[in-house]
C-alpha cells in the first residue's frame, strides 16, 4: 500500500506551502533520510527529508501551492505501483489522460497536467521562460477575455467544473486589478522587462501579510530622537572585549536589551492581538525584520527572525543568540521555532537609511508594536547650556491603537529613550 | 413508512426525477400522486402530442410517396387508432417511470395530498410524517371566463388529447408551443385550423426570423394564421362554436367544429394547505422560491410549473434535482435555473428551438450584439432530404463574442440546438465551432456556417 504525503505543516501560522522542488523524479526510488522536496513556507524554504523509503508519485508539482496537511506525493512499493498511482490520481474523468501521460516515462512531471485542473491558488503561473509550459484549463471565452483585457490567464483561479477558469473568474480578476500588475509592462510598446516577480511564495505572503496589518489595526507611527552617544561609548569597551566575552556586541544588541527595558516598565507594549483579545506577555520574544535575498537580483525578500526568551538575558547574551540565529536561517538550518512567536517587533533601517531618516514601518501582526531604530547622525546638540556634538539616532514606534492608546505608548517611547540615552539603565 | 426524509407531492417530470435522485442520495422519500405518475408530461402532454406529430408528419409525408407514384387512399384514417397508439405509448412510458421509482425503493402512494402539521402530509386521512416536503404539483389549462372548457367543443390541451374523432374544423386560441403543434396536427390530418394569436407574430417567446418561416409554412400548408388578434367572445351552437375576433381589420366571426383554448396554464397551488404552512404565494398564485427552490417555510421546497420559473418539464427536472442536493447537504453547482440557458422546443414541422436573447429584446434593452443567420438551404443535406426550410441564428455579444442565444427553425431543429446551447454552457466561442470538422453532409453544417457568419462569412451562404 502507498503511503501519504503531505505538505507538513512546519510552522503554527503556516496554512499553505509552495512544492518549490522535488529532489526527485517522478517515480524514482527514495530512502528515509533523502532529501525530498524543498517545500517554501510563508517565510522560507525548507528542505524535507524523506520519512519513508519507497517509490515516490509525486502529485502537487513544483510550483503548485496547497494547503497544508493536502496529499503531495505517495511513497509506493514499486515504480509500477507508483505509475499506477499517478494513473489513479486524477479524477475517473481525467483517467484517460493521466494513464496517456504515465507512458511517457521521459516525461519528468507526468501530473502537472492533471493537477492544474484543480488549480490552488495561482500557484504555478508559468511565467519565467525556464518554467514548464502547463496547460491552462480555461474556457474559451475565458481566454478570449484574458487576452483582450492583457490579463495573463495563469495567475487566475478557476472555480469551474474541475478548477476550470470560467468567465467570472475572469471578470473577477479584472475587478480585482490583476490585469494592472501583469500587464504594464507589456502594454507601453517597446520597453524591455528586466524580470517579472511572480506573486507566490514569500512574496504573496509579504504581499498578504502587509496588507492584512494594514487593514486589521489601528496603527500609527510617532518618531523622536535619541542620543546614543554614551551608549556607543559603553560598546566601545564591550568591542575591546571581544575576545574574553566571545563576539563582538552589536549596537543591536544595546537596542535590544534598552526596548526590554522598556517592556518591563510598560508591558502592554509586548502584547499580541489574538482572536479578539489582547495578550499580554510576560516573556519576550523579539521578532527581527531581516532582509532576504528576492526571486531575482532585483527584488527582495522580507523574514522575521524570532529571538525567544530574551528577558533575563544580558547584552553579550542578546548579541550571541541574535547572530546565532541570524547564522541558522543564512544557512538554512532554521527551526520553525526561529520563525515565530514573536511578541515584539523590531525593524531597523540603521546603516542603509540616509542618516535622520525616521520610518513608519508596517506592524508585524499579531504584534502590538514594533520599534523601528534609523541611521544615526552626529548632530549639534544643546547640552547643559552647551552647543556639543552629539550622535542621535531616529527612532520610530508603531503601535496598534487597538490594544495601546497614546499615553502607554508615550511611556514606553519614554522609558525606551531613557535606556538609549542612559545605557546603565539596562543593568537594571 | 416512518423516518422519511422526503415527502414529494406530485409524481410529474420534476417530482419523479427528484424523487430517483433523492434515493440516489441517501435520503428515505416518498412519492404522492392522484392521477398515475409522469404527471401532464407523460399523461396529456409533452409525450403523447409527440406521438402524435410522428404520426401526423407520416401521414403528411403521403404526398411525396404520391410523387413516386405510390398510391394510398386515405380515406381510411381511423382517429381513434391514431389516438389509441400515442395512448400506448404513454403507456408504455407511466410504467417505466413506475419501474424506476420502484428500482431506486421509492416509496409511491397513491392519493391526494394535503400538507397537515409541520413535516406532516396526510394522504386521504393517512399522517406521514417527514424531514422534508416538495411540493410538485404542477399545472393545469387556464380557464379563461367566457371561453370555459366543456371538453366537448371547447376543448383543453387534455381534452384535444382525449379526443377520438377529428373534426371537420377547429379554431385554436393561442398560437404558443401548444397552439402551434395542434396547428399542425389538425392540418396535417386535414382538419381547417384557424389559429389566433393576440401578439404580433405566433410563439410570441420565440425569435421573430424563426417563428416567421413556422408561419409561412403554416399559411402554406393551408392553416389561417391571424395575428395581432383579439379573442373577444366565443358561443356554441348544438354542434359548432363561433368565436368572435378583433383586430385591425375590424370584428368579425370565426366558425368551427370545435375550439382549442390553449391561453396559458395556472399553478396547482390550492388545497394543499401550502398558505398555512406560510409558504407564500404571489397574486397568480405561483409559489414564491429562494435558492435551491425553497418556499417561504422552513424544510418546504417548491419545484417546476408551480414556480414562476419556465413552466417546462426540463425546467422542473433540474430544480427537482438542485433542491434535492440541497436538502442532501450538497452545494449544487447552480442556486437557481437561468432562464437563459433554458431551451424551447416547440415539436411541429418545420420545428422552432431556441434558448437565451433574442434580437428584438436585445434591440429594446440596448444590449451590443453581433448576429449571424445561415438558412437551411445552404447546407446540401436538407435539399437531399426535401426540408430546405429553416434557419439557424445565433446572437453574440459585439464585444466577446460569447453566445448570447441561438435560435433555430427547421427540420430537426429541437435535436441540433444543443450543439450551441452546450457551447454556451461550457463558453465555447463560435469561433471553436466553426473550426471543428463537422460531418458533412448533415444539417449540423449549418450551425458551423452560422458560427463562421459571426466574424466572417459561410463558405456556403
Amino acid at each position: 500500500m502507498a503511503i501519504k504525503y503531505v505538505m507538513p505543516k512546519l510552522a503554527m501560522a503556516m496554512n499553505e506551502g509552495t512544492v518549490n522542488e522535488w529532489l526527485v523524479t517522478q517515480g524514482g526510488k527514495v530512502e528515509k533520510g533523502d532529501a525530498l522536496v524543498t517545500v517554501e513556507t510563508e517565510k522560507v524554504a525548507y528542505d524535507c527529508e524523506s520519512p519513508e523509503d519507497g517509490y515516490l508519485c509525486i502529485i502537487v508539482p513544483d510550483g503548485e501551492t496547497v494547503p497544508c496537511e493536502e496529499i503531495i506525493g505517495y511513497f509506493c512499493q514499486s515504480a509500477e505501483e507508483a505509475a499506477d498511482m499517478l494513473a489513479s490520481a486524477g479524477n475517473a474523468s481525467e483517467a484517460t489522460e493521466s494513464v496517456k501521460e504515465t507512458s511517457e516515462p521521459s516525461n519528468e512531471q507526468p501530473s502537472s497536467e492533471q493537477k492544474s485542473q484543480t488549480a490552488v491558488p495561482n500557484a504555478s503561473a508559468p511565467i519565467a521562460a525556464t518554467e514548464n509550459t502547463r496547460r491552462i484549463i480555461a474556457s474559451p471565452l475565458a481566454k478570449k477575455l484574458a487576452k483582450d483585457a492583457g490579463l495573463n490567464i495563469a495567475i487566475v483561479s478557476g472555480t469551474g467544473p474541475n478548477g476550470r477558469i470560467v468567465k467570472k473568474d475572469i471578470e473577477a480578476a479584472l475587478k480585482a486589478g490583476l490585469h494592472q500588475a501583469a500587464t504594464a509592462p507589456l502594454a507601453q510598446g517597446g520597453s524591455t522587462e528586466l524580470a517579472r516577480i511572480p506573486m507566490k511564495g514569500m512574496r504573496k505572503t509579504i504581499a498578504e501579510r502587509m496588507k492584512q496589518s494594514l487593514t486589521t489595526t489601528a496603527q500609527l507611527s510617532s518618531a523622536w530622537e535619541s542620543d546614543i552617544t554614551d551608549l556607543l561609548s559603553i560598546r566601545k569597551k564591550f568591542v575591546k572585549r571581544e575576545d574574553s566575552l566571545g563576539t563582538k556586541v552589536s549596537v543591536n544588541a544595546f537596542i535590544i536589551k534598552a526596548i526590554v527595558y522598556a517592556i518591563k516598565q510598560v508591558p502592554i507594549a509586548n502584547s499580541c492581538l489574538e482572536s479578539e483579545e489582547a495578550v499580554i506577555y510576560g516573556n519576550i520574544n523579539m521578532g527581527i525584520a531581516m532582509s532576504m535575498p528576492g526571486a531575482t537580483e532585483y527584488d527582495s525578500g522580507l523574514m522575521v527572525a524570532v529571538l525567544h526568551n530574551i528577558e533575563n538575558m544580558g547584552v553579550v547574551e542578546i548579541d550571541k543568540a541574535m547572530k546565532a540565529l541570524f547564522k541558522r536561517i543564512r544557512n538554512g538550518e532554521s527551526t520553525a521555532k526561529d520563525m515565530s512567536g514573536s511578541t515584539i517587533t523590531m525593524s531597523t533601517t540603521a546603516g542603509i537609511a540616509p542618516p535622520g531618516m525616521t520610518t513608519t514601518p508596517v506592524l508585524n501582526l499579531p504584534n502590538a508594536a514594533l520599534v523601528g531604530p534609523s541611521t544615526a547622525i552626529e548632530k549639534p546638540i544643546v547640552k547643559d547650556g552647551q552647543i556639543v556634538a552629539r550622535t542621535m539616532m531616529p527612532m520610530s514606534f508603531t503601535f496598534d491603537h487597538c490594544i495601546l492608546d497614546g499615553e502607554p505608548a508615550a511611556r514606553f517611547m519614554s522609558a525606551l529613550h531613557d535606556a538609549l540615552e542612559n545605557p546603565e539603565l539596562m543593568m537594571a | 413508512m416512518s423516518n422519511l426524509d422526503l415527502i414529494i407531492i406530485g409524481a410529474g417530470p420534476g417530482g419523479y426525477c427528484a424523487a430517483i435522485r433523492a434515493s440516489q442520495l441517501g435520503l428515505k422519500t416518498a412519492i404522492i400522486e392522484k392521477d398515475t405518475p409522469g404527471g401532464v408530461c407523460l399523461n396529456w402532454g409533452c409525450i403523447p402530442s409527440k406521438n402524435l406529430i410522428h404520426q401526423a408528419e407520416l401521414f403528411h409525408s403521403l404526398s411525396e410517396m404520391e410523387q413516386v407514384g405510390v398510391k394510398i387512399g386515405r380515406s381510411g384514417l381511423n382517429y381513434a387508432h391514431v389516438q389509441a397508439k400515442s395512448r400506448q405509448v404513454v403507456k408504455t412510458l407511466t410504467g417505466g417511470v413506475a419501474g424506476l421509482l420502484k428500482k431506486n425503493k421509492v416509496n409511491y402512494i397513491k392519493g391526494t395530498a394535503k400538507i397537515t402539521g409541520k413535516g406532516e402530509v396526510t394522504v386521504d386521512g393517512t399522517k406521514y410524517k417527514t424531514k422534508n416536503i416538495m411540493v410538485a404539483t404542477g399545472s393545469r389549462p387556464m380557464n379563461i371566463p367566457g371561453f370555459e372548457f366543456d371538453e366537448e367543443l371547447v376543448l383543453s390541451s387534455s381534452g384535444i388529447l382525449a379526443m377520438t374523432e377529428l373534426p371537420k374544423s377547429i379554431v385554436i386560441l393561442g398560437a404558443g408551443a401548444i397552439g402551434c403543434e395542434f396547428a399542425y396536427i389538425m392540418n396535417s390530418f386535414g382538419v381547417k385550423v384557424t389559429l389566433v394569436e393576440f401578439a404580433k407574430h405566433i410563439l410570441p417567446t420565440e425569435d421573430f426570423e424563426t417563428t416567421a418561416i413556422l408561419a409561412q409554412s403554416f399559411k402554406r400548408n393551408g392553416i389561417e394564421v391571424l395575428t395581432s388578434t383579439k379573442a373577444t367572445s366565443l358561443s356554441k351552437d348544438k354542434n359548432s362554436v363561433t368565436v368572435t375576433v378583433e383586430n385591425a381589420d375590424g370584428d368579425h366571426k370565426i366558425n368551427a367544429d370545435k375550439a382549442l383554448v390553449v391561453f396559458g396554464r395556472e399553478p396547482n397551488t390550492q388545497g394543499l394547505g401550502l398558505k398555512e404552512m406560510g409558504v407564500k404565494l404571489d397574486q397568480r398564485g405561483y409559489v414564491q422560491i429562494s435558492d435551491y427552490c425553497q418556499s417561504h417555510a422552513t424544510n418546504i421546497y417548491a419545484i417546476g410549473d408551480i414556480t414562476n420559473t419556465p413552466a417546462l418539464a426540463h425546467v422542473a427536472s433540474k430544480e427537482g434535482e438542485m433542491a434535492v442536493e440541497h436538502m442532501a447537504g450538497l452545494k449544487p453547482h447552480a442556486m437557481k435555473v437561468d432562464a437563459n440557458s433554458v431551451p424551447s422546443a416547440i415539436y411541429c414541422e418545420p420545428q422552432v428551438a431556441g434558448f437565451g436573447l433574442r434580437e428584438d429584446k436585445a434591440i429594446s434593452e440596448g444590449i451590443k450584439i453581433k448576429k449571424s443567420v445561415f438558412n437551411y438551404a445552404g447546407a446540401g443535406k436538407t435539399i437531399a432530404v426535401g426540408k430546405p426550410e429553416g434557419l439557424v441564428k445565433i446572437i453574440c455579444d459585439k464585444k466577446t463574442d460569447e453566445i448570447l442565444g441561438a435560435h433555430i427553425v427547421g427540420h430537426c431543429a429541437t435535436e441540433l440546438l444543443h450543439e450551441l446551447l452546450l457551447a454556451k454552457h461550457a463558453e465555447i466561442l463560435p469561433e471553436d465551432i466553426e473550426s471543428m470538422i463537422h460531418a458533412h453532409p448533415t444539417i449540423s453544417e449549418a450551425i458551423m456556417e452560422a458560427a463562421r457568419g459571426i466574424n466572417g462569412k459561410p463558405i456556403h451562404g
